[in-house]
């Protein structure tokens, strides 16, 4: 049993974020070093842990805060999972961050809320029960908050102050629910299968009501309908907080909490006998269609990639209302492959912005011509939210399909697979289209000098990074350690045999 | 060459056209990967009886990659023309500023052309078949004026439809299916499965209704981009039926009427349509949405011979064959059609890119039009009397219905002769240089295929009857008073019934209304002597659907009189 490991993955963030606070403005250098060393640090601490779990070692760090009530990190295959993918992609996004701030004020505050709100969420994606998960998603809220401001215009001011409104909203909703299960069930410890089978004959009710508490909290990070609002709104943040909010933080923490209560605190055979899994269905599946029908009329560019995530994320919760293997390791690499396509069209949409000054759809014309890289990156991200194969969305999609369909359920939720591939077809090409079959405009709207490549290189290489993760994790599907690997591992855990 | 070798050329052959990419810059890039497919494909041919198998079981979700007979003929058939057109390509895009996103597009649909027809089971089947369709929409798009652009649209539109419905159709018979290949979801495909998945490939294959993009994306893409689509590309919807569609179980055999009823109504269709067109690949497209009535007629075929009381049965048990033997021998004759379709297709849109330079490129073109409908000697004609050979003993009544089809297809490419014919020559090119090339090597290969086919038939299955009656009738027309046809038959926009509607809807809308006036329409792309006789914009309306009408009608009397003249010699 290892006790340290998990909170060292946690202080490796966590202590480089609070050092850059005090550091001066112009201390350029030493806060990238601190940055980059954070970050890669983090992966290192990540790979020995990814070993370990793979071998069934033990991982854990308990801290009594009080008789009963425990802080506990704790690594199993599912936050194993989430940890690697929000440090691997932590670490591009602060690559990314550096090159777009570059001559922006406030960068020493920027970074070290940028630090604390990742340090949080590899704090929720470790934490072992209830309590602490808690502890870390509210955390997460109040870090990302000065990031959605970071940019102190009235829009941005407007934008940050709805945010807060929502997810401290849900964060109250998660907090009544923790504790009303607490009180019924004692500390709630994330287990393989859930826990709480004892009590689903006699304490039914009180389960269920406590379940829509816990996935109302969860839903508002998670974007899910009607309690998205927020997210449309928090795209005036700067385009590596979007990355970061879209793909490696605040919306994944929500859908990951909704896959440890259906999984690790409910267990899924106790959340299918109560009838709660169709509840979150029908909320996934509404979530899915309207997302991308609202993404079908914005002309911004991120509002329209925000939209699309709306959609996307509830894939991952229609793959936990699925009862059934199959559809479980669909949600589960979903939460990885969403990620790493949404991180890359939000990379992509900054470049455009900050490179070029094009922020609208329409305006994107001829982009692939003057940003050849870039745009490969965007297409192969949007490509693969359509669910094009190779990419990683396609194994999603067709893994949620055959879940779906072994559960008996396929007559809805395959027309909603279809609707939401023609929607995002419907959103995506015209993209395309402009990018690479229109003529070049005359001029730009504010175009950045040329340098050696299409835009600043650490602006240049991430999306092309994330872009081949992208296509890797769905090309190499089968292969040994890929996403889909782990994620049937995980399953493979979560259903009694 | 050692057979041990196969697999890896079959690995060659699918990852050939991505190295190219790294050069597309360079006019001939596309030519090399094409080439080499070529050369495997051949090389693989001449390793009779081996089915080379390459299991790549880390890629996707476990894949692989294979070649049997079917495949590897459809292989030899696209590798040539994609060969063929990229050189055609190559020898005229020297002034062309888009070249290189043309032939990125162009390779990618290649790969993914390559890559379907070597997959090994469903996934990589539809890996290479979106990646093929998506790809192709730049080619349609290539041009980038309000016509190509309405094109791209139609085009894309259908084709992410038809991926979607396919994904679904897949992922519904899969979940019956203990793994992945072809036979196995055959085996366990039921209705919703094999509907949806007839829905898929109908849009490839332009069944009436669904072709909408058809007609457009053909006049779109420049000659090469359209010779592959038209050849090759539209054949991975008839692989497609031939791997997925359930034609080899019982249950299927109810759908065998319903399938007959598509093809045949496909084919008049098609050339009652396109003998309204002014636009020379308009009519090249609505013929091949004639000639792909016969694809869903064979799988009517294929399915009937599990009827019950068993014709199939009991023709087997004439001729002492199964009933297994028989369907294979009808998939080994759609595949022959396939290739000869695809080839002489191909062949025409490359030709018809010449016609314009000199008037000598008409005999070639008449020639291909002969062999498409079907004249003695040609391949047409033995790829239908095969057809013909293979269904007589099944369905007596098909033979006289396949005399009349030909007929049919033989006044449509009447009508395009007339059409090129009328085509001036600007005379700006020699009648021999580089461009030339490629449209005569697949005409050579037109003009030999029948080597191939001969194995299958004999000579005697389809007599020159239907042939000489319909270039008989078109000739009285063209020798007609003037304005005689001209009063009777009025044109239409390509995309016909849909097109019109689409026309009306957008009439009615007044926002929409407004926008639609300063856009040039259709007719602008016209040759002038033809435009002349276009009509105007107001009358291009739904009254033109009863013309449409009647010469539906009057092409059902033919083909009920060829067929009634048909079941005599035989």
């Amino acid at each position: 049993m290892n006790t340290t490991l998990p909170l060292l993955i946690v202080l490796s963030s966590l202590i480089p974020g609070i050092a850059i606070f005090f550091l001066r403005e112009g201390r350029h250098t030493l806060r990238t070093v601190l940055n980059l060393s954070g970050a890669v640090l983090k992966l290192a601490l990540v790979g020995v842990l990814i070993h370990g779990v793979f071998h069934e070692q033990m991982f854990e760090t308990r801290w009594q805060l009080a008789p009963g009530l425990e802080l506990v990190l704790h690594a199993d295959a599912m936050s194993v999972l989430f940890v690697a993918l929000s440090t691997l992609l932590w670490l591009v996004t602060t690559v990314y961050a550096i090159g777009y701030l570059e001559h922006s004020p406030h960068r020493s505050r920027f970074f070290g809320f940028f630090s604390l709100c990742v340090s949080a969420t590899v704090g929720l994606a470790l934490a072992g029960n209830l309590v602490t998960f808690v502890i870390f998603y509210e955390l997460l809220t109040l870090a990302t908050y000065p990031l959605v401001a970071h940019r102190g215009t009235p829009d941005a001011l407007r934008g940050a102050r709805v945010y807060l409104r929502y997810t401290l909203a849900g964060g109250a909703l998660l907090l009544v629910g923790a504790v009303w299960l607490h009180q019924l069930a004692g500390p709630i410890e994330f287990v393989a299968g859930g826990s709480l089978g004892g009590y689903a004959e006699t304490h039914g009710l009180a389960l269920s009501a406590i379940f829509v508490l816990l996935i109302l909290g969860l839903g508002v990070k998670a974007a899910l309908f009607p309690l998205h609002g927020w997210l449309p709104q928090a795209m005036v943040a700067p385009a590596p907080v979007s990355a970061l909010l879209h793909a490696v933080a605040v919306v994944k923490a929500g859908a990951f909490g909704i896959l440890r209560v259906v999984y690790d605190v409910y267990g899924v055979t106790v959340a299918a006998d109560l009838g709660l899994l169709t509840l979150l269905g029908v909320l996934a599946g509404i979530t899915i269609v309207y997302g991308s029908l609202r993404a079908l009329r914005e002309d911004g560019l991120k509002k329209r990639l925000a939209w699309s995530t709306v959609s996307q994320v509830s894939y991952i919760a229609l793959g936990a209302s699925i009862f059934g293997p199959i559809a479980t390791v669909g949600g589960i690499v979903h939460l990885v492959h969403q990620g790493l396509m949404k991180i890359t069209l939000f990379f992509a949409a900054g470049n455009y912005a900050e490179t070029l000054g094009v922020h609208k759809v329409s305006e994107l014309d001829g982009a692939g011509r003057r940003m050849p890289g870039t745009s490969w990156a965007f297409s192969l991200g949007a490509l693969g939210m359509i669910g094009v194969p190779p990419l990683a969305g396609f194994i999603s999609k067709w893994y949620l399909a055959e879940g779906a369909l072994a559960a008996g359920v396929g007559a809805w939720v395959l027309p909603v697979l279809i609707a939401s591939s023609l929607l995002n077809a419907a959103y995506f090409l015209p993209i395309l289209y402009r990018i690479w079959l229109r003529p070049l405009p005359a001029a730009w709207p504010e175009e950045m000098p040329r340098g050696r490549f299409e835009t600043a290189a650490a602006l240049y290489w991430p999306p092309l990074v994330t872009a081949a993760l992208a296509v890797a994790a769905g090309l190499f599907a089968a292969a040994p350690w890929s996403p889909l690997e782990w994620a049937e591992l995980i399953a493979l855990r979560e259903y009694p045999r | 060459m050692s057979p041990d070798l196969a697999p890896w050329l079959l690995l060659g052959i699918a990852l050939a056209p991505w190295p190219a990419l790294v050069f597309a810059r360079h006019a001939w890039a596309p030519l090399a990967p094409a080439l080499l497919a070529l050369a495997a494909a051949i090389a693989l041919a001449s390793f009779n009886g081996i089915d080379p198998r390459l299991d790549l079981p880390w890629l996707l979700l476990g894949t692989g990659l294979r070649l049997d007979a079917v495949t590897g003929a459809l292989l030899l058939m696209s590798a040539l023309l994609w060969s063929a057109a990229a050189f055609h390509h190559a020898a005229q895009a020297g002034h062309d500023p888009r070249g290189t996103r043309f032939r990125v597009f162009f390779l990618l649909a290649m790969a993914g052309n390559f890559w379907l027809l070597l997959a090994a089971d469903a996934l990589g089947f539809f890996l290479g078949y979106a990646l093929m369709g998506l790809s192709a929409a730049g080619l349609v798009a290539h041009r980038d004026t309000h016509s190509t652009r309405h094109a791209t649209r139609a085009y894309l539109a259908f084709t992410v439809l038809g991926e979607t419905v396919l994904f679904a159709a897949l992922a519904v018979i899969a979940a019956n299916a203990p793994d992945l290949r072809p036979e196995t979801l055959r085996a366990h495909a039921g209705p919703v499965g094999a509907a949806l998945l007839l829905f898929a490939f109908a849009i490839k294959l332009a069944a009436p209704g669904l072709h909408l993009w058809l007609p457009l994306a053909y006049r779109a893409a420049p000659a090469p981009g359209a010779a592959v689509m038209a050849g090759a590309m539209m054949k991975a919807g008839v692989l497609g039926l031939i791997l997925f569609l359930p034609w080899d179980q019982t249950w299927f055999a109810g759908w065998s009427p319903w399938l007959m009823l598509l093809g045949i109504t496909a084919s008049l269709y098609g050339v009652a349509m396109g003998l309204m067109q002014t636009d020379m690949r308009t009519v090249l497209a609505y013929s091949s949405l004639s000639q792909m009535g016969w694809v869903f007629l064979i799988f009517g075929i294929e399915a009937s011979l599990f009827l019950e009381p068993a014709p199939g049965a009991l023709a087997a048990a004439a001729s002492g064959t199964t009933v297994g033997a028989q369907q294979s021998a009808l998939i080994a004759v759609l595949v022959g059609f396939a290739v000869h379709h695809g080839l002489v297709k191909g062949a025409l849109f490359l030709v018809l890119d010449r016609v314009a330079t000199h008037r000598l490129w008409l005999w070639p073109l008449g020639l291909l039009a002969l062999a498409l409908a079907g004249a003695p000697l040609t391949s047409g004609w033995w790829a239908k009397g095969a057809l013909k050979i293979a269904v007589e003993p099944v369905m007596p009544g098909l033979g006289p219905w396949l005399m009349a089809a030909t007929a049919a297809t033989t006044l449509l490419m009447a009508r395009l002769l007339y059409l090129a014919f009328r085509t001036p020559a600007t005379g700006a090119a020699p009648i021999l240089d580089r461009a030339a090339i490629g449209p005569l090597i697949v005409t050579a290969a037109v003009l030999l295929l029948p080597l191939w086919l001969a194995g299958a038939t004999r000579p005697e299955a389809l007599g020159a009857l239907p042939v000489l009656l319909a270039l008989g009738l078109a000739a009285i027309v063209a020798y007609a008073p003037p304005g005689f046809l001209r009063q009777r038959v009025r044109t239409l926009p390509p995309g016909d019934l849909p097109a019109l509607l689409w026309q009306e809807w957008r009439l009615r809308r007044p926002r929409l209304a407004a926008a639609n006036m300063q856009r040039p329409d259709w007719r602008e792309h016209l040759p002038s002597p033809i435009r002349a006789r276009a009509p105007r914009p107001a009358g291009a309306s739904m009254s033109h659907w009863a013309r449409g009408g009647a010469l539906l009608l009057s092409l059902i009397v033919l083909a009920a009189l060829s067929a009634w003249l048909g079941t005599g010699p035989s």
